[in-house]
Parts: structure tokens; C-alpha cells; sequence
């Protein structure tokens, strides 16, 4: 199971977000320890964020669950930085998934995943795009189905989920949006 | 206060987090604050620290939990004023 997160750094962050009020609803007092204590509290912050959401996107889906605002159910914790890629794990209702982000001058693109070694396929753009259109066109290629066969639909708990024709498909994505930037992540089959 | 001048209260606070202005026009309890108006789910914090703000009243991060449409804010806020 995967979720993934942009977040466009050129987005203005929230006026509120150095207040203890706006970070107890987000974070747990170790989350803000990790926030508070570099140097790019800002960067950290959405970081960790991105985390959230990714995991929230991964764990709803698993489980098919409503949705829910929940941020502080989620427990980060980063674990290896490598240059700009950033390992992690966060913890939801005993269970774990780890995520790897990247992090640019720009962007913060985050997944979770619940198994470690799950492949997959990731695409990030810049600028106005229907990023439905292009996971339909990334499944075209990897199912070898012609697009037009192939549609989005959200379930009742707002999951988007592939179908063909009118068969309901059990592939895991996830797309994300923020600013100019759009990414989607696709699991794919391990060889 | 009526439950009208709650909404109102909501629909001003929500607006300039709001990505999507059409979804305004007929601003009710079923307005979805990320799929109607497509308010960044990092803005929603903002919404609910404003919510705490103009009604006087602590959002605990339960209530929070289920704050996705404008009745629920409206239900959560009806709640908290009364006690």
C-alpha cells in the first residue's frame, strides 16, 4: 500500500504556523521538538507534514476507511538523511510505514509505503496538469490497455480507484497536488 | 445566535483559504470544505484556529476529527457555545 505528497515550498505557509496552538493540532511534542530544533524549522514543518498526509492517503485506501482530519494520530519520526532524500516512519494505530521524501529548493515530494521493498513508479510536474490523465496514461502503458478503456473514479470515502470499462481494478496509486506542482505514485507489481 | 448566522460566520472565515470560489455561491451544510471549495487540507488548521477565535470556544483535536463540511462546523460550534 502507498500515499504520496507534494507540497509547492512557494506556497505561502500558514501566518499561524510558529504557534503552540497551531502545532498542537498537527503535531506531538517530539514532532515539534524536531520542527523547533533545526535550522529551517519552516522546511522541517511541511516535511513532516507531507509525511502525515502521504501516510493518511496509504492507510485510508488500505483500509477504506471515512475520512477524517486526524493529523495528531500520526507519529513521524525521520530516521536517515541523505542529501535530499529523507527516510522516515510514521505510526498510525499500531501500524508502520516508512517513507522516503525529497526535498529541493522547491518541492517536498513525500510516500509512504507499508512494504519497505514495494516498487514503484513515480512522476512530478510543474505547471497545469490533469494528473488523472496522466496516471490513466502511465496504466495504458503498464496494463498495455488503451486509455480510453481506462477511467478514475472516486469511491464513497473520496479514494480514487482505476477501473476498465466498467470493471473495478485492485491497483494502488495516489496523486497529489499543491501549487504549480502535481505527483502521482503507482505501485507496481515486485519482479 | 441562529444557525444562519453561523453559516455566514463560517462562509467569511473559510474564504480566503477557499481554491475554489464557485463552490461559495450556495454556501450550506453540505458545502465539503476540501471537495467543494478545495481548501488545502494543511489550511484547515487555519480555518479551525479562526473558528476558535470569533466564537470564543477550544476546538479539541476529537472535535476536529470531524470537521469536513460547514454543518459540521456549524453542529461542533452549536455545541461548544451552548456549554
Amino acid at each position: 500500500m502507498i500515499g504520496n505528497d507534494i507540497i509547492d515550498l512557494e506556497v505561502t505557509i500558514s501566518r499561524n504556523w510558529n504557534t503552540k496552538r497551531y502545532l498542537d493540532k498537527l503535531f506531538d511534542p517530539k514532532e515539534q521538538i524536531t520542527i523547533t530544533d533545526t535550522s529551517v524549522p519552516q522546511n522541517t514543518l511541511q516535511l513532516l507534514w507531507s509525511l502525515k498526509e502521504a501516510t493518511y492517503k496509504a492507510h485510508q485506501r488500505r483500509f477504506n476507511l471515512p475520512r477524517k482530519f486526524n493529523p495528531t494520530d500520526f507519529h513521524c519520526e525521520i530516521t536517515l538523511e541523505e542529501g535530499e532524500i529523507i527516510h522516515g516512519i510514521v505510526k498510525i494505530d499500531r501500524q508502520t510505514y516508512v517513507t522516503i521524501s525529497k526535498i529541493t529548493s522547491t518541492y517536498i515530494h513525500s510516500i509512504a509505503k507499508l512494504e519497505k521493498d514495494q516498487n514503484t513508479t513515480i512522476k512530478i510536474f510543474e505547471g497545469k496538469k490533469a494528473v488523472q490523465n496522466e496516471i490513466i496514461a502511465e496504466f495504458s502503458l503498464i496494463l498495455e490497455e488503451p486509455i480510453i478503456n481506462l477511467n478514475i473514479q472516486k469511491n464513497k470515502n473520496f479514494i480514487p480507484i482505476l477501473y476498465r470499462e466498467n470493471l473495478k481494478l485492485e491497483h494502488v496509486f495516489s496523486s497529489s497536488h499543491h501549487g504549480k506542482y502535481s505527483a502521482f505514485v503507482i505501485a507496481l507489481m515486485n519482479s | 445566535m441562529t444557525d444562519k448566522t453561523i453559516l455566514e460566520k463560517i462562509k467569511a472565515i473559510v474564504t480566503p483559504y477557499v481554491q475554489r470560489k464557485e463552490g461559495l455561491d450556495d454556501f450550506n451544510d453540505q458545502t465539503d470544505f476540501l471537495t467543494d471549495l478545495k481548501i488545502n487540507s494543511a489550511n484547515l488548521v487555519d480555518v479551525i484556529l479562526d473558528v476558535e477565535d470569533e466564537f470564543n470556544i477550544e476546538i479539541d483535536n476529537t472535535s476536529m476529527e470531524g470537521m469536513l463540511t460547514a454543518g459540521d462546523a456549524k453542529r461542533i460550534i452549536l455545541a461548544k457555545i451552548e456549554n
